[in-house]
């Protein structure tokens, strides 16, 4: 191994073991400073002389004599010859802190010097009594291991390596679904086949005695015609045959193999609550009051995704439970409580999903307070109470009359919020004046594969998410019941507000449906609240993979992530929570009943669009049907001459220059056919010299466009003149 | 006489020679559809390669690709590949010039609209099929044009200040013109614009 590898590699081992160690130190002095023990001691030993070792074969020398400091002071305390003194406890926490920046630092390829570390050795020294004894390490530091295995069979795997897993695993999911439409292709031409060898067999007499009357050749590639489709049909019938069998084969191996990927990505819920336990003792530290912090379901398995997207939300509950919600001890002892609170967070599985509840036994929420800062902010105030306290979740909205150091920073609940829906979450809430408060969070196991049901709304695939979607409806006209101008449908008992799918993404809506046809509709729920969309077809429901939008769309409203369709065709993610909100607040912009109640539209013209460009096809498809065209789009000649002899067309659009069969070839076999003979055709080409020209015309083009001068009221106009 | 002709030939291994040599030559005719595979993989390896050298300090590398009636050029060192564009979702909510999102290789990745994005007056109908990926440690988001026309090397000395503006494209994002009337964009001024992040969230993420 070069050497620079191999000091890439140690370091990466190194920084992965200091984050274990620093993780053992907080945890250890936790322990250490609520009940003084000889065994913690010498594990808080044990971890700083270890990480002094590994830092000195990684030649960080900072933090190595900051673990000899730690190392001699440790000491001293299990000698009787220090004091464990909350300033003491402050240094080593300090001193954990600073051991995790620097390696921060140490990742960044930064410099040590002048950080927060090396700031602290004197003070560290001066703790130790400047003695310098401590424990001399052996001469040779031990080498470490650049393998990444650990003690136990236990192997350190980078997150980013598992998201790739699940990456691939997600293309695999993707060809299977392909592989079994293949399957299904396959199937229907056997069935053709088959359709072919009866006609056949039924006819076999008259083609036998026909074929006596024919030329010899003629009446030999008659007589074969017969055993050529039965060959066909068997060797087909093998093929669909081999292909159920592998598709099968691939099933069986592929479903364990996601099984498996998915559960070595699942951890422990306790590693979430990490660095909660710290962020207690040193808030109850500064606040001056006293807190006991417990954790329950710390071994409730959830995906690395939610773990991850849950850290910042339980750090930003657990805040301000304490700040907000456990009143001082003077306070708690006249309200008749003990002195010391309590917060509680706990995870536990409901079905396939998770609830997370953060709790406490605080002064509860203050309804006066709310309304009053509602009032200073001019918001719009509801009359119950019940929907008074939700303006917790607004932006902006904080009930710390001062803003202190750690809470109150202007980042409210609504990111609470917003983090856990984009998570497809919920938040939820209840509270007891003068009891405490209970934050209750809803989410899924996983975020990595999902049960969705897939939509088409406005010509493209959208997903809900199955946990949200709580009822699939048929709506007719007479279904549509009006309450304070909303339209609204029955679901179950009570009337849910219903809005168009397309009109709330801002997307074209469909135009007039046939009278008396009925519309899909998903009803949707998420927390207690209730919503109906139509949408213009329900598609599929189905496992997909959840993939976040990419590098640059951080945040999309409505739209959470996409996933790859066995088409190859992608397919936005709702956010089914925001969406809810978007319909209830706002006011229904095309109502749904006069999508029925317009005349019945005359038959609309049939235009074929042929361009191998996506980009120009599917510009021209949404020009034309947004003037009134029902449009069938092509990639190229070939597959517009096949779609035109499966559904025929009114007028054809096609570019001139195409892979396999280009504007002219095609424009010359409509010409040459009888049954197409009188389509117009208008070629919309960069193909601009007057010899291309006189070439269309030649060949029988209607019109001929170029595509430098393209505009798309003369396009309309020459379509218009030519139908 | 050679000596060689009194030995008796020995047919056995004159077939099995046989034999072997046309395994041989078959073997290499026929390859199996994963030899295929990792063959013409490690052919489209070599033609994907960048030349490896870093250009003279006097050049700059550079990828040229065609938009509407315009050719840029971008630093090769900000492009991660160069795809052709199938199929694309548009994202509904999103600023005008972005196209939509695509898959590449399972990524998703934001394709913007360049000729929106500075608000060049548009015209005509081109082709807009391929797609300049632009990032350096990984794909940020995919520029559309009409043609990719290659890797070249630029000199220096070949390239003007930029005017205030090109084509409707403003200094910042400039970084100089040649004679050919080849705009060298900044790929690294487009690659940091805060306006090529989509964060519709009301709050600011810390």
């Amino acid at each position: 191994m070069e050497k620079d590898e191999l000091i890439r590699r140690l370091m990466a081992t190194f920084l992965g073991e200091l984050e274990d160690h620093v993780r053992a130190l907080n945890c250890d002095l936790l322990a250490l400073e609520k009940k003084p023990a000889p065994e913690v001691l010498a594990t808080l030993f044990r971890t700083a002389h270890s990480l002094k070792g590994a830092a000195r074969s990684v030649g960080a020398g900072v933090i190595e004599t900051a673990c000899h400091r730690l190392e001699e002071i440790l000491s001293g305390l299990r000698e009787g010859r220090e004091a464990a003194s909350p300033d003491l406890f402050q240094l080593l926490f300090s001193t954990a802190d600073a051991i995790q920046e620097a390696g921060g630092r140490l990742k960044r390829k930064a410099d040590l010097a002048g950080s927060p570390l090396a700031e602290l050795l004197p003070r560290l020294a001066a703790a130790a009594g400047g003695k310098t004894e401590g424990v001399p390490l052996p001469p040779e530091a031990p080498p470490m291991r650049p393998v990444e295995a650990l003690e136990g069979g236990f192997v350190r795997v980078s997150g980013e390596k598992l998201d790739a897993l699940v990456t691939a695993g997600g293309e695999l999911l993707v060809a299977r679904r392909r592989t079994e439409a293949r399957a299904e292709h396959l199937a229907s031409l056997l069935e053709f086949a088959e359709r072919w060898q009866r006609e056949w067999r039924a006819v076999r007499k008259d083609v036998r005695s026909t074929a006596r009357a024919l030329p010899r050749r003629s009446a030999s590639v008659l007589e074969k015609s017969e055993e050529n489709v039965r060959a066909l049909r068997r060797n087909l019938d093998s093929l669909a045959g081999g292909i159920a069998a592998d598709a099968r084969a691939i099933e069986q191996a592929a479903a364990p193999l996601e099984e498996s990927v998915r559960r070595v990505r699942m951890l422990p819920f306790g590693e979430t609550c990490e660095g909660l336990e710290r962020l207690v003792r040193d808030l109850s530290t500064s606040s001056g009051k006293t807190v006991e912090f417990v954790i329950r379901g710390a071994d409730v398995h959830l995906d690395r995704s939610i773990i991850e997207g849950l850290k910042d939300p339980l750090t930003h509950l657990v805040r301000n439970a304490i700040d907000h919600g456990i009143e001082s001890a003077a306070a708690r002892r006249e309200g008749g409580k003990f002195e010391g609170g309590r917060v509680t967070v706990s995870a536990a599985l409901r079905g396939a999903q998770v609830e997370i509840t953060v709790e406490d036994d605080g002064r509860g929420l203050d309804v006066a307070a709310i309304r009053e800062q509602a009032r200073r902010k001019t918001w719009p105030l509801p009359d119950e109470d019940g929907e008074a306290v939700k303006l917790i979740f607004r932006p902006g909205f904080t009930t710390a009359p001062i803003v202190t150091e750690l809470s109150g920073r202007g980042v409210g609940l609504d990111v609470v919020k917003t983090r856990v829906e984009s998570m497809h979450g919920t938040v939820d809430f209840s509270f007891q004046r003068g009891r405490g408060t209970r934050f209750v969070l809803t989410l899924p196991l996983t975020l990595t594969t999902v049960r969705a049901l897939l939509v088409a709304s406005a010509g493209h695939g959208f997903a809900f998410l199955g946990t949200n979607v709580r009822k699939l409806l048929r709506v007719g006209p007479g279904d549509l019941r009006l309450i304070e101008g909303r339209e609204m449908v029955i679901c179950g008992e009570s009337p849910v507000p219903l809005s168009s799918l397309a009109a709330i993404l801002g997307l074209p809506g469909k135009a007039a449906r046939p009278a008396g046809a009925k519309v899909p509709v998903v009803v949707l729920m998420a927390g207690d609240m209730h919503a109906a969309f139509a949408v213009d077809e329900l598609l599929a429901e189905r496992e997909i993979v959840v993939k976040s939008l990419g590098a640059r769309l951080r945040r999309v409203n409505f739209i959470v992530g996409a996933t790859i369709l066995p088409t190859g065709r992608l397919a936005l993610i709702l956010n089914a929570a925001e969406l809810m909100r978007g319909a209830l607040h706002q006011a229904p912009a095309r109502p749904l009943a006069a999508a029925w109640t317009a005349p019945a539209a005359a038959a609309k013209k049939r235009l074929l669009v042929v361009d191998d460009s996506v980009t120009t096809r599917t510009l021209l498809k949404s020009i034309l049907e947004n003037s009134g065209f029902d449009v069938t789009a092509a990639v190229d000649g070939a597959e517009a001459w096949s779609l035109l002899q499966e559904r025929g067309a009114d007028l054809v659009v096609a570019d001139v220059e195409m892979p396999r069969m280009d504007g002219f070839a095609l424009t010359e076999a409509i010409r040459g056919s009888k049954r197409f003979r009188e389509v117009p055709v208008v070629l919309v080409t960069a193909l601009e010299s007057d010899r291309d020209k006189a070439r269309g015309i030649d060949v029988g083009a209607d019109a001929y466009l170029p595509k430098s001068a393209f505009d798309q009221k003369n396009l309309l106009q020459t379509i218009a003149q030519l139908l | 006489m050679s000596p060689r002709r009194s030995k008796p030939i020995d047919w056995e291994e004159a077939r099995a020679r046989i034999a072997r040599a046309t395994a041989a030559i078959e073997g290499s005719l026929e390859l199996s559809p994963e030899r295929a595979r990792a063959v013409l993989d490690e052919r489209a390896r070599a033609m994907a390669q960048m030349p490896a050298a870093p250009p003279p300090a006097d050049r700059l590398h550079v990828v040229t690709f065609a938009l509407a009636s315009e050719r840029y050029a971008v630093e090769a060192n900000h492009v991660r590949e160069i795809a052709r564009l199938t199929a694309y979702e548009p994202v509904p909510g999103t600023p005008e010039f972005v196209l939509g999102i695509t898959s590449l290789r399972g990524e998703i990745t934001m394709i913007v609209d360049l000729r929106r994005f500075f608000g060049v007056p548009i015209k005509g109908l081109t082709d807009l099929s391929r797609l300049v990926v632009l990032g350096t440690e990984h794909a940020e988001f995919g520029v559309l044009a009409d043609e990719a026309l290659g890797v070249t090397d630029l000199r220096r000395q070949d390239l003007a200040p930029p005017p205030a503006s090109v084509a409707g494209i403003g200094r910042e994002y400039l970084r100089g013109v040649t004679r050919e009337a080849l705009i060298l964009l900044d790929a690294a001024a487009l690659i940091g614009d805060r306006r090529l992040f989509v964060d519709q969230g009301g709050n600011q993420d810390r």
